[in-house]
């Protein structure tokens, strides 16, 4: 009765009742006495109820009133379902491997009630299982069938490997509030048999394989055999994305009449390791016992999919994880799982699934040989070995960070990427791991222009970034590190010049600290 | 001559004389387990250690005299030793201490003479495995309940009471719980098992009929498909008391050359026992902190129009990927 008492204390006697359709509104009524409490309730542990009122908080023993209104919990009545629909690519393994983070860490029991691998549910309840706490039920199809889950209001969150497209999206009825996060990185990626000799490919010739025009392996110089063509299903977020950054540029559509299609990665990769003249396209996550192919140019240079390129786009088919929540309010413990998922326990899950976390990574001079080497290569003409032997010097005792910023031709202007990355690059710096080091933004550019112009590009778009930081650094002047520029201009491709995705990549500013 | 003895030193008589055989009767044991070992055609001898006697260096005569045995527990044929004639007074004079009796066990030396232990022993294996050794001779043919986390793996104890039982290890510090008999008593004891890392495991408990089976489908380096066992992969089935159940796969990891993906498939047949119903189980496989944790499933079995078939379940175990592609 102690609750009781407090809140006697602690407030006016209260007869008023709340006008309005507060979905929380509730009424405590004194078992004992004439005492009526209402506003809008808080939270109830089970213990005590804490509720809003025109005169503040207030926190009232369960056990000494009475609750009535649409807000009051019912203890018959079963935990929040929250229903999350979307990609199968992220329900396969990465949620439910993060809701089993997330319970752990929140001291809950857990349990998954599976009916298919599409359609299976996590339990969280108190530990020991007595009191169920909230059921996440999945649905896990495409992202497609995710963003028409979400404008008919069947689901509360969705997973996409794309974001929703102007169609879907409705006219209108998407509502407000609609919050995209990005729980982690993902990639698109092209797989053969690892019988099959090839080992990369242009994105040119991706496009043509996947519409046909290629329609033979000797086309590429393999064996004479059909191309066998493996994609996932139709409204697949990895299959829009897919068809839009390599199909589209290229101007080709996907082969559908001739293409296998497959519900889930696991299906697709499987099918094609077992095929030498099998090639698809899957998740970076999900390469099974297929090699995943190099995208390559003309000119002979090669990006493999690794986790530090597809971080720095260097790999630039590039898919983020979405989370699509809708503007009302979710449950509280669907809110603590959002939240949840930004913190490093929940990024750990996302590397042990496969995919790349968001977390900026360093890679040293010795690992990266292979750009070296083909920096060596090319070098001769406008650039010469005395380009290459200064970033070498510079650079040699220095760690290149996965922060990359990338330009459209000609222009040194921020992106919004960019801008993010300005943002992620000033807060380390300021309170992480970058603090009190030495940086270096070192200027890119392509092929394109001569060599003399390039260097002064590179230059600028380095200031522009070096600008950037020093805005945002405390002007108390905390040692927080020196910002150095270097320029490099046109030395030190890696891709081709010839193609636009090619020279996409070679336009950037790169991060070295030491 | 007893008559005038106080009461103190005839117990401090046959205390001394007790010692002595208590002595004895160890080191009897000890000398002998090799022996004990060659008459039972077991393999590796098992030397009996921990042997819970009362402690020869105890010099308390009260505390000693308390922690006898009666004499009706006695059922050695030993060789006589010369006790005190008034021994049979003297024991029965033993005050009867509740508390300090239940230190012994009913039966201080089995039927061979070798002290009741029991002994039990940890040793690590290769493979990741535990061999769990008891020795309790006191209790021949009894049944042995040893688990390890949620698993329960049931023995028999040989006629002279001797058990060995192997057990794959769930974690690198394996911890077991050993129940002989119906007794009530447990032994807890431990093994580090140094090569655990180099082993990948998934378990699948469940109780009851249902017939569940784990599919571990290997596919390394070249393509090829082979079923567990043929690519070094491991399928153990493990049938408890209870009707406990346990399917453990295991896959070393770390001396696979080449790399590739281990698709872990949960299949549960449809039948007129399992049609519509929920079966429950439990999954053992490391989390993202590498960590062992069992996780609750409820498998939703389809209706009784699909009895004949099989639930296939490819996301309750995580694929094992090895090395990186």
């Amino acid at each position: 009765m102690n609750g009781l008492r407090v809140a006697l204390r602690a407030a006016l006697l209260i007869a008023g009742i709340t006008t309005g359709a507060l979905a929380q509104e509730v009424t405590l009524r004194a078992n004992e006495g004439s005492l009526i409490i209402s506003g809008e309730l808080i939270d109830h542990d089970g213990e005590f109820y804490r509720i809003r009122t025109p005169d503040g908080p207030l926190t009232v023993d369960a056990a000494g009133v009475n609750c009535s209104g649409p807000g009051c919990p019912d203890p018959a009545r079963p935990a929040p379902r929250i229903v999350i629909s979307g990609a199968r690519t992220m329900s396969d393994v990465l949620m439910p491997a993060l809701l089993e983070a997330f319970a752990r860490d929140s001291g809950m029991g857990m349990k998954r009630i599976t009916h298919s691998d599409e359609d299976f549910t996590y339990v969280l309840t108190e530990q020991g299982g007595k009191r169920d706490i909230a059921r996440f039920t999945f649905h896990a199809g495409t992202s497609g069938e995710g963003f028409a889950d979400l404008l008919a209001g069947k689901a509360d969150i969705i997973m996409a490997l794309r974001e929703i497209g102007a169609q879907e999206a409705g006219s209108g009825t998407l509502g407000d509030g609609v919050v995209t996060r990005v729980i982690g990185l993902d990639g698109i990626v092209a797989v053969v048999a690892r019988e099959n000799p090839l080992s990369r490919i242009s994105p040119e010739d991706l496009a043509r394989v996947f519409s046909g025009d290629i329609g033979n392996w000797s086309d590429l110089g393999g064996p004479d055999a059909p191309i066998a063509l493996h994609g996932r299903q139709s409204g697949s977020g990895l299959m829009e994305a897919f068809r839009r950054r390599v199909m589209q540029p290229a101007e080709k559509k996907i082969a559908n009449g001739r293409i296998a299609r497959h519900d889930s990665n696991a299906d697709l990769v499987d099918a094609v390791a077992a095929d030498p003249s099998a090639i698809g396209i899957t998740s970076y996550s999900e390469r099974g016992n297929a090699r995943a192919l190099a995208l390559a140019g003309r000119c002979g240079f090669e990006i493999r999919p690794t986790a530090f390129n597809l971080k720095s786009e260097d790999y630039p088919l590039t898919a983020p994880l979405f989370l699509y929540l809708p503007g009302r309010r979710l449950p509280k413990t669907a809110r603590e799982f959002v939240k949840f998922l930004d913190t490093e326990p929940a990024q750990r899950v996302v590397r042990w699934a496969g995919f790349v976390d968001l977390r900026p990574a360093g890679i040293p001079m010795e690992r990266q040989g292979e750009r070296l080497a083909n920096a060596i290569l090319a070098a001769g003409g406008d650039t010469g070995l005395s380009d290459l032997r200064r970033l070498v010097e510079a650079m040699k005792d220095m760690r290149r960070h996965s922060i990359t910023f990338r330009f459209e031709e000609g222009s040194s202007r921020l992106d919004s990427q960019s801008q993010a990355n300005i943002e992620t690059l000033s807060r380390l710096m300021a309170r992480g791991d970058l603090r009190g080091r030495e940086i270096i933004l070192a200027g890119f550019t392509d092929g394109e222009g001569s060599a003399k112009a390039n260097l002064a590009i590179a230059k600028k778009r380095a200031e522009v970034i070096r600008r950037a930081l020093l805005a945002r650094m405390p002007t108390s002047g905390d040692g927080s590190g020196v910002i150095k520029v270097m320029s490099f201009g046109e030395a030190m491709p890696m891709a081709c010049d010839e193609e636009e995705w090619g020279r996409r990549v070679n336009r950037r500013v790169e991060v070295w600290i030491r | 001559m007893l008559n005038k003895l106080k009461r103190l030193d005839r117990n401090k008589i046959f205390t001394v004389a007790l010692t002595f055989f208590i002595a004895w009767a160890t080191g009897y044991a000890m000398q002998n387990s090799d022996r004990v070992a060659e008459i039972f055609g077991i393999e590796s001898p098992v030397p009996v250690e921990n042997l819970r006697l009362a402690s020869a260096e105890t010099q308390d005569p009260d505390e000693m005299a308390a922690r006898l045995p009666r004499p009706p527990y006695f059922t050695l044929q030993a060789p006589r030793l010369a006790m005190p004639s008034g021994n049979k007074g003297a024991a029965h004079e033993i005050p009867d201490d509740a508390g300090l009796a239940e230190m012994l066990k009913p039966r201080a030396f089995s039927p061979f003479g070798i002290a009741c232990g029991p002994a039990v022993r940890a040793e690590p294996l290769a493979g990741a495995r535990v061999r769990i050794i008891v020795s309790a001779p006191c209790h021949g043919e009894e049944s042995l309940a040893v688990a390890h986390g949620p698993l329960g793996i049931p023995a028999r104890i040989s006629k002279a009471g001797l058990a060995s039982v192997v057990i794959p290890a769930l974690a690198e510090r394996a911890g077991f719980e050993i129940r002989i008999g119906s007794g009530d008593e447990k032994y807890k004891l431990s093994a580090e098992v140094p090569d655990f890392a180099d082993f990948e495991r998934v378990a699948l408990l469940w109780k009851g009929n249902a017939p569940l089976r784990i599919h571990a489908i290997e596919k390394i380096s070249g393509g090829m498909e082979f079923p567990a066992g043929a690519s070094g992969g491991e399928m153990i089935r493990i049938e408890g008391p209870d009707a406990k159940k346990a399917e453990i796969y295991s896959f070393p990891a770390k001396d696979i050359a080449g790399s590739g993906v281990v698709r872990l498939i949960v299949a549960a047949d449809v039948n007129a026992e399992t049609c519509g119903r929920d079966i429950e189980a439990v999954r053992l496989q490391k989390n993202a902190e590498g960590a062992v944790d069992p996780v609750a499933i409820v498998l939703q079995m389809p209706g009784c129009d699909r009895i004949g078939q099989t639930l296939m379940l490819k996301n309750i175990l995580k694929d094992l990927k090895i090395a990186s592609n």
